[in-house]
Order: C-alpha cells, then structure tokens, then sequence
C-alpha cells in the first residue's frame, strides 16, 4: 500500500510507524512485535490510571485490540505513540466515568488508603514530626496512588501521560483532543491538587517547611 | 473542547505559568520572567518547590508490569495471530543440506530463506498436488494423504472459508505433508530436521500470509480434501496450537525445512516418499534419501575413499564426518551470530559494558578454572576454545565467541555448578575433607576416578553418587558435601536468597526449605527456582537473566537484537 511523500519521510523516521504500516498491511508478526514493544508503557499507564492490575491489562488489551480492529483506517499522521494513547484516552476516560456511575464498585485503593485527601487526624499532619521519616516506601506509594485517585480523569490522564509518558504539552493536547493552553491550564490545576494532597508528605529530609501563607485557593 | 465540568473554573494563572516553568514549557522570556519573580517572591519560591517536591513523590509510585501473559493472551483474541512470539522482522535462514546438481560438487552447508511467502506456499501445494493428481500414485492411502479429485465447490474462496479453517490453509503447505503430531515430532528428531532449524527462541513461524489468488487456489485445495483429511489437518494445527509456544514455533519450523527439502528432491525421489502411506516406512525413506544425498554431497576425494573402504567400515567413517560437520556447523553458527553484531556495530549482549564483560569472565574463570592446572574442569577442547574465545575477545573486540562458549559450557551438564561454601559453610574437593571415618574412601571404591579430586563441585558429586552407590547412608550419617542451606553459602549468594525469596511463591520457598541440609539437592533445588523466576545465581550461573543468555546464544544464529527490545 502507498503513502503519500510526507508519510513517507515520516513513517523513515519512526519506526514505530513502520512496524504500525506493517500491521496495517495485515503482517501478523508486526502486531505481535508492536503488543511486545509497546505493553509496558501501556500497561503501565493504565495502572497508573485507574489503579488495578487487573483492570490496567483488560484496559490495555482493549486499546491494542482497537489498533487491531481500525488498522485499515491508520494513517501516519503523528507520531504513533500519540495516536495510540489517543485510543488509550478515551478507553480509559470511558472506564473511568463509567466506574463514577456504578459507585458500588469500589476502587481498589481506596479500601486500603482511604480518600485521596489524608485524614486530618494522622500525625503525618503534624510538621513538628516530619511524618515521611515514618513511612515505609509502601504506604507513602499508597498516600501518593490515594492523591492521584482524587484528581477528576482528565487531570489524571493529563499528569500520567506528562509525568509517565515524558510527554509535552502540545502531544498530550493532541491525544486528550484539547487546545495546548486547555492542557496547561488542566495541568496546573492538578499539580496544586497534588500539592496540597501531598503537603505532610514533601519536607522528607528534615527541611525545614516554607512559610504557611494560609490555605491555597 | 468544553473541560470538564468537574474541573475548577480556572486555574491560578501565575501558578500556571509556575507549573509550565518547571515542566520547560516557557519560551525563554516568559521563562525568565518566572525565575526573576522567584527570586523576589519567597513564599512564591516555597510554593514551586512545593510543586516540585510533591510531583517528584509520584516516583514512589510503583512501576507496573504487564504480566508475563498479557502479550500471549492479547494476541489469542486477534483472529490468526495466535500468540506467537514478537518477531523480529528478519527471516533467519536456515541452514539445510543441500544435494550438488551433480555428482562432483562439494558438501555445503547452505543458508536456504525458509519458505516464508503465499507464493512458496502454492508453488509447493502445486509440486505435491501435480505429482500426485498426475496419476503416478495408485494406493487409496496416498489419495486421502493428499488429493484426491472430487467435484469442486464452484464458491471456494478465502471469503466463505470459515474463520477456524483461516490458519490451517494459511499454513496447509507446511501441515499438508504431515499425517500427525507424532509424525512431526519424529520429524523434529535431531537427526532428522530438528537440527537444521532454530532454538525455540528464533524468529517465530509466521509465514508471510498468503493473499488475494494465492489464498483462493490454497482454499480450493483445501476443500478438495476428502472430510478426514481435512479433519486431520485441523487436529494437527489445533495440537500445535496447543503446545508451549516454544515448542510449537519450533515444529512449525521442523515442517517448514521438511517442506523446503521435499521441495528441492528431484521429482522421483519426492514422489517416492509421499506415496509411502505407513508413517513409519515413510521416516525410514526420508532418512535413506538423506543419508544418500548426504554421501552424494562429499567432495569426490571424500567419496572415493569411502568406495575404497569395506562396507562395514563406510558406517563409522561416515559417522565420524558428520561429528565434524556438526561441529563446524557450530562454529559457523557462532561466526554468523558475531558477523550479525559486528554489523550492527555493537557487541552482543552481556558484553556491552567493561563491568559485565568483567563479570562473565570472572564467573567463567570462577567456575570452570581454565586456568588453573589444579581445579581445571574443563575438557582440553573446552579449554582450548576457551582460551581462544577469551583473546578473540579481548584482542579482537570479537565477543561473540566467547558468550556462546560459557553458554555452551553453562548448559553442559558435565560442567555442572553448585554455589561454593562461604566462611560459615564448608564443601568437599578431595578426601582430606571429608571426615575421619572416610578415610577409607578410596579403598571402599567411593570414588573411583582420580581426575575429580580438588575439583568443585566435581568430588563432591563423585562422593555423591558413591555413596549412593555402596549404600552408606545410615552407617555414615550426614555428609556435609557443600553448602546446603543459608548462611553456608558467600555472602553475594545469601544476599541473592532474600532476593529469590521476594520472588519466590510461599510453596516454592518452602520446597526449597525442605531440602536445607542435603548436598546436592539444595543448590539445584534453588539453580531451579532461579531459573524459573529468570534470576542467575551468583557464581553458579552465568551473570544476567538466563532467558537473554537463551535467546542471545541459541543456535542458529539470532538476529541482531530489535531497536527498543533492550
């Protein structure tokens, strides 16, 4: 199958793309080899996501079964990874909003760390006691999992595919479908959230912590 | 696009500018105009740092992994890609005998592309078909082999082919000389075909698919097939498809070189084995025509003197050149395999730093002492090559031959390796170690080869078997022959336990505990369990994950590594 000058030059570069053309003429081996090359990042993104092992992989496996099924419709437009995150996107935006319908599920991290927000009452508030001194490497993963859960789904698609993902403003526009200043915007507005989810959490080596100038926001 | 409505209206436009700062989004004027307001703005510098800090705890974050499933698994559910391996996308040749056009050629060892295209696929469905729909084959059993001539279905298309049937006709001409599972597995014996292709670890079969015409002709033929061929056919491909997908790559690849060689028989000797309806006859014809292809193939001096010789002697000599034939097929191998990472400029995995290129051969050097007159296990080829593999190497920047030597010696079972005693354990390399009451070893006949003593762990094996042997067990009580459980072992093994145990199931550890204190069912109980979670026992295994030792250093030859697969 041809592609147009462009493409070419690009898919030359990529081999990404390459292997995504390959699969697109139906060579089975190039989606075996693209499921290999891409299933950690994926996986991995996912999990970080919507937080379940399980989930992550059915999530993932979609996505890569969706490359599949629209193969014949992939044009080497964008770097390939963007376009597959897009698919990642909107399954994981679905997942997640259908699991905000259906409460009675529970998140899985929520069972064993509670709300995002960390409860006023455990000395982890307490700055006298620098309460990170006191965690084990475990329950500061969950204290973290637990403020990313209370992020709303596009700020945490946002800060996973920036802080995960290394990607730029303008690729995770392209993959969310939002202008670059909408991601900029998302963005800062989850890293305060972040922050202040976080602020027993961030003075781990004895610093001392900044000035309180009252509550943020 | 509108945001969400669970979004705050907006964000904090100086914090925002903040956030793009630190994630180097700022041109360089509104970057500077940040830092300037920083520098005079202290509470504003606690807060992006506050930033910072609290987006730097997402490191903490576990690194998830896809199970070691979810590739297998996602590929089940794609129609015909059934989880076969990722491919490399370079078809790896294979190597076959091939038979000189006449009686003066030379024995070649040929790298033959596997049959990898529709286009082969047919030309060879057409061979067989011709040869048989020609009316050279009489017997009823050769007919439902292959093919018969009943009426053809006029809508025989790839279209109305059922979506079970795909991956049979796309692979009919690998599975269309085969009766059965058992008759590819005897195929795949080493003295048939299972020499001639890859470790399991190779490029995986996955023909090129068979498309447009090519596909229609190979449906017709398929449905031309009476109902219990084509049932057979599917059996086959559903066995297959049922075996680790190690193993199956590996038969699907027996029946591709099987094929390629029927394919290059001339016509007679083709037809003479596809008419043989016995399985059994079959395999016995098929060696016959090897074992004369095989001679036919000698240079002529070679074949004058095996004329010369009696018949009875023809045998061994025969024998002893395709000892040698092996062997060099081995060293070809290697020479391709380093001509493969030579051309990619780099050398072949581990050797692709000096601390790793340090660590093997220390273990190398540990384990087998090629060196060392004294404790020297290896045999004098070994050490030869060895030594050999070692200047190439070092002199060369030739690296190749070295890691396929200490895999090839790591796989030895003669070269066996247990993990040596630290300073709270002990091990047994000669008769001074053992207690007392074995003074009497040598005269009890417990160990009866002179060549093992001051040899680890090669004594203590002897003494192992021994006393097996002579039955000693209850007069003699507990033999400490080596280190058993831990706290016995060096403290880089001790430190590899509490690894092993994270990874370990609670069953598999506590196999592993029961058998603390018995030499040496310990240490292979835990070479084992290393194996099985991919880990390497310092000192008794080569350094880094067995599986990269596998799929670096299996014969043939493997492609150079991928981009982005390391």
């Amino acid at each position: 199958m041809s592609i147009g000058h462009t493409s070419s030059l690009m898919a030359l570069r990529d081999p990404d793309i390459r292997l995504m053309l390959r699969v697109r003429d139906d060579d089975a081996a190039a989606f075996a080899e693209l499921v290999e090359r891409f299933q950690h990042r994926l996986v991995g993104v996912m999990h970080h996501l919507v937080g379940s092992p399980d989930e992550a992989e059915d999530l993932a496996q979609e996505v890569f079964l969706r490359v599949y099924r629209t193969r014949k419709k992939y044009r080497p437009r964008a770097k390939f990874s963007t376009w597959l995150f897009t698919i990642a996107n909107n399954l994981a935006l679905n997942a997640l909003r259908d699991r905000k319908r259906r409460p009675a599920v529970p998140l899985e991290v929520q069972q064993s760390t509670g709300d995002a927000a960390v409860p006023s009452n455990t000395p982890a508030q307490t700055r006298d006691a620098p309460p990170a001194h006191h965690l084990q490497q475990q329950e500061l993963a969950d204290v973290v999992r637990g403020a990313l859960d209370g992020l709303n789904e596009r700020q945490r698609v946002a800060i996973v595919l920036n802080k995960f993902e290394d990607m730029n403003y303008a690729d995770i526009a392209d993959v969310m479908g939002l202008s670059t200043k909408a991601v900029k915007s998302l963005l800062s507005r989850a890293r305060v959230k972040l922050r202040e989810a976080l602020s027993g959490y961030i003075y781990m080596d004895g610093d001392a912590p900044p000035p309180d100038d009252g509550p943020e926001d | 696009m509108a945001d969400d409505p669970s979004d705050p209206p907006d964000a904090d436009p100086a914090e925002a500018e903040i956030v793009a700062y630190l994630d180097g989004e700022l041109d360089a004027a509104a970057a500077r105009r940040v830092e300037a307001r920083l520098a005079s703005d202290p509470a504003l510098r606690a807060r992006a740092e506050a930033l910072k800090r609290s987006y730097d705890l997402l490191d903490f974050l576990p690194k998830p992994e896809p199970s070691p499933a979810f590739a297998g698994r996602t590929l089940d559910r794609i129609p015909a890609v059934k989880s076969s391996p990722a491919a490399a996308p370079v078809s790896v040749p294979v190597s076959v005998l091939v038979s000189p056009p006449s009686g003066t050629g030379t024995l070649v060892l040929t790298p033959v592309p596997p049959p990898r295209s529709g286009a082969w696929a047919l030309a060879l469905m057409l061979l067989i078909g011709v040869s048989l729909g020609g009316g050279y084959l009489g017997t009823a059993a050769a007919r439902t082999y292959l093919f018969p001539a009943p009426p053809l279905p006029p809508e025989a298309t790839a279209d109305t082919l059922p979506l079970a049937d795909y991956r049979v006709v796309e692979r009919l001409a690998l599975y269309a000389a085969a009766d059965d599972l058992d008759f590819v597995e005897k195929l795949a014996e080493p003295d048939r075909f299972g020499d001639d292709v890859g470790a399991p670890s190779a490029a995986p079969v996955e023909p090129d698919k068979p498309d447009g015409k090519e596909l229609d002709a190979l449906v017709k033929v398929f449905r031309d097939l009476p109902a219990e061929r084509q049932d057979k056919l599917r059996h086959l491909d559903q066995q297959l498809h049922a075996l680790p997908d190690a193993r199956r790559d590996k038969l699907l690849r027996v029946l591709e070189v099987y094929a390629a060689w029927l394919q290059r028989l001339s016509d007679a000797d083709r037809k003479k084995i596809l008419a043989i309806p016995a399985a059994d006859d079959r395999l016995e014809a098929i060696d016959d025509t090897r074992g004369t292809l095989w001679v036919a193939g000698l240079p002529a001096a070679q074949r004058q003197k095996l004329k010369a010789l009696p018949p009875d002697d023809r045998g061994a000599l025969i024998l002893k050149w395709k000892g040698e034939e092996d062997a060099s097929r081995t060293h070809w191998n290697t020479a391709r395999l380093h001509h493969e990472f030579l051309r990619s400029g780099r050398p072949p995995w581990p050797f692709t730093d000096e601390a790793m290129k340090k660590q093997v051969l220390d273990f190398a050097r540990s384990a087998y002492h090629p060196g060392d007159p004294k404790r020297n296990r290896l045999q004098p080829a070994d050490v030869t090559r060895f030594n050999e593999a070692v200047e190439r190497a070092e002199k060369g920047g030739e690296w190749a031959w070295l890691g396929k030597a200490v895999f090839d010696f790591s796989r030895n079972t003669k070269y066996e390796t247990f993990p040596e005693a630290g300073p709270g354990g002990k091990m047994v390399t000669d008769i001074t170690d053992l207690p007392a009451r074995f003074g009497d070893v040598k005269g009890m006949r417990i160990v009866t080869r002179a060549d093992v003593a001051g040899r680890w762990p090669d004594f203590a094996l002897e003494v192992n078997k021994g006393l097996a042997k002579v039955k000693f067990g209850g007069k003699l009580g507990d033999v400490h022959l080596g280190p058993a459980k831990p706290g016995e072992f060096k403290p880089e093994v001790e430190q590899f336990l509490t690894v092993l145990q994270k990874k370990a199931g609670q069953t598999e550890w506590a196999t592993l505990a029961e058998k603390e204190g018995k030499w040496p069912e310990y240490p292979q109980e835990l070479l084992r369990l290393a194996r099985a979670h991919d880990l390497s026992v310092p000192g008794a295994m080569p350094p880094g994950p067995p599986s990269q030792w596998e799929k670096t250093y299996s014969l043939p030859a493997r492609p150079v590594p991928r981009p982005g697969s390391e």
